[in-house]
């Protein structure tokens, strides 16, 4: 640093001056002793110099946003993004004879899922309202919405667990890995859903996969999902107990925690639970679960919302109840049903 | 030209290094010295807090997925604000509804700073951050940001470029600019003289 080149500065080069605005920012004691010299030497600039450290230490004095309430909320979603959990470190260290083996693995299970659909592949579909209990080979249960596909190979011994579902169930997946560290592939458990995979240890969660969008909500264990975001490609999410995903395919993916988790699986005991649902998002379960057919006369009466819970053991008191909360009148021929406004 | 850093904050080479090899340590340290930095400058694009955080997150998910990738920056901290920046446009450029056919559409993000916290120690402080208040406002914010980017983090103009993508002779004339339009605040006060030079000499002690 040059003394001299300060004898005829102006503010806005001082400014400028990389020395002097780490003399304001931060400085060092050399930095101090050096701006006592300046001053010393050319006292016709002391109140430059002051003021424009001034005018420094002036701005600077400004709100800070710091965000630090969630700085572990963001954490928590940035792991699990990232799914980082414990057996993961190991995929990493596989040695190059592993890996080989484990992609002979793969290419053998396509073999074998390639042979088996040709061959035993169990189809189970159920009609409009009827709830069906499948037991799986392993001995997993899956209880099954109305109007739902269940597809899955007939032989499990030698590879994954796989199923592929469209419709909705409630999977009570049985645990038979020991060592979480080592998952071996006939330990795995996958749904397949039209817009994302889930992968399952052992659990009892709910799928809900319709029209391309899925929902899960999970009520016991760890399980994860793999989808692709129109963004940022494939990811990962891991979901615990209490979460309830909705996802719709490369679209965006919401998060929530659901007070009671167990209600999500009410529709297994013919119960038909909402919460604070609108007309649309009812006459959707109606149309997808059991074969009705609703018409809106006034596209705005989809919005009506009824507010609070609904639990009710049949279609036709879900009617009932709608016809009483909301101004509608609603019509019903067989199941074609008519909503419209009920005039004052 | 000489590139020594006004501020030095990074003595973080060997984290960043061990963070590239797979530390997760090493990233959860990265997370946790920028977080507050990070929020602090995302804030002056935005209000949303919504916006800052998936920006952080998705800036640390692309670090941790690229980090067998990553080069090694001479500032981990301006590494990371200048991908912070890109992100929190691309985000703020898919919200708004109108597609911007201009070359630097960038140049219509907002830039703010807020003083509305601060306790002045007296009156002639008060005043003077009143009027940088004032003109500081009054600049676009490109002008507003490379202000913010020299006196509130120290950075010098080739640091300042890099971040803001443009090359060294633009940061300097937009500070030229930002500098025209502050002569109000720039011109000293006679009134302030005597304290001026009386703080010459107690500045050291802050």
């Amino acid at each position: 640093m040059q003394i001299a080149k300060y004898s005829n500065y102006t503010l806005p080069d001082f400014l400028e001056d990389d020395d002097f605005l780490r003399f304001v920012i931060n400085p060092s004691h050399n930095d101090t002793v050096f701006w006592q010299q300046v001053a010393a030497e050319y006292p016709q600039q002391k109140e430059i110099i002051a003021e424009a450290s001034k005018i420094i230490k002036a701005y600077r004095k400004q709100d800070v946003f710091t965000n630090e309430a969630n700085q572990s909320k963001v954490w928590l979603r940035i792991e699990s993004t990232l799914q980082i959990d414990q057996a993961k470190p190991k995929i990493f260290t596989l040695s190059r004879f592993l890996r080989i083996a484990a992609m002979l693995l793969l290419v053998s299970s396509i073999g074998i899922s390639l042979w088996l659909v040709k061959g035993r592949q169990n189809e189970i579909d159920t009609t409009f309202g009827e709830l069906r209990t499948v037991t799986l080979p392993d001995g997993s249960t899956v209880v099954l919405n109305g109007n739902s596909k269940l597809t899955y190979s007939g032989n499990w011994d030698e590879k994954s667990r796989e199923v592929w579902i469209s419709g909705e169930g409630l999977f009570n997946v049985k645990h038979i890995n020991k060592d979480p560290r080592n998952i071996k592939p006939t330990e795995r458990f996958i749904v397949h859903c039209s817009d994302m995979d889930i992968e399952v240890l052992g659990t009892t969660f709910n799928v809900r996969s319709r029209h391309n969008k899925t929902n899960v909500g999970l009520v016991q264990g760890k399980i994860r999902l793999d989808y692709v975001d129109a963004a940022s490609g494939k990811l990962s999410l891991i979901m615990k107990p209490g979460d309830y995903v909705q996802h719709a395919y490369r679209k965006t993916l919401t998060r929530m925690i659901l007070p009671v988790p167990e209600k999500i699986t009410k529709w297994t005991k013919h119960q038909l639970l909402f919460n604070d649902a609108s007309l649309a998002q009812i006459s959707e379960i109606m149309t997808d679960d059991y074969g009705y057919h609703v018409d809106f006369l006034n596209p705005d009466l989809a919005n009506l919302k009824i507010e609070g819970e609904i639990n009710v053991p049949s279609v036709e008191e879900l009617i009932e109840t709608i016809a009483t909360t909301l101004p509608v009148k609603i019509t019903r021929t067989d199941k074609n049903i008519t909503i419209t406004k009920l005039n004052p | 030209m000489s590139h020594e850093q006004i501020v030095h904050d990074d003595h973080n080479t060997a984290v960043w290094l061990a963070f590239k090899e797979g530390n997760w340590d090493a990233y959860t340290q990265l997370y946790n010295q920028y977080f507050k930095i990070l929020n602090n400058y995302g804030h002056k694009f935005t209000r949303d807090v919504n916006v800052i955080e998936d920006a952080i997150h998705d800036l640390f998910i692309r670090l941790w997925t690229n980090r067998a990738g990553l080069g090694n920056p001479a500032s981990v901290k301006n590494y990371l604000f200048k991908s912070l920046r890109s992100i929190i446009f691309r985000k703020l450029q898919s919200k708004s509804r109108f597609v911007d056919l201009e070359d630097e559409a960038e140049h219509n993000f907002p830039f703010e700073i807020s003083f509305d916290q601060q306790l002045m120690a007296d009156e002639e402080e008060q005043e003077l951050q009143k009027k940088i208040k004032f003109h500081v406002k009054a600049l676009p914010a490109r002008q507003q940001e490379i202000i913010y980017l020299r006196f509130y983090e120290g950075l010098g103009y080739d640091e300042i470029a890099d971040i803001m993508e443009i090359n060294i002779s633009s940061a300097y004339k937009l500070i030229y600019k930002a500098f025209d339009n502050l002569q109000d605040v720039l011109k000293t006060s006679k009134l302030a003289i005597v304290l001026a030079l009386y703080s010459c000499f107690c500045i050291n002690n802050y």
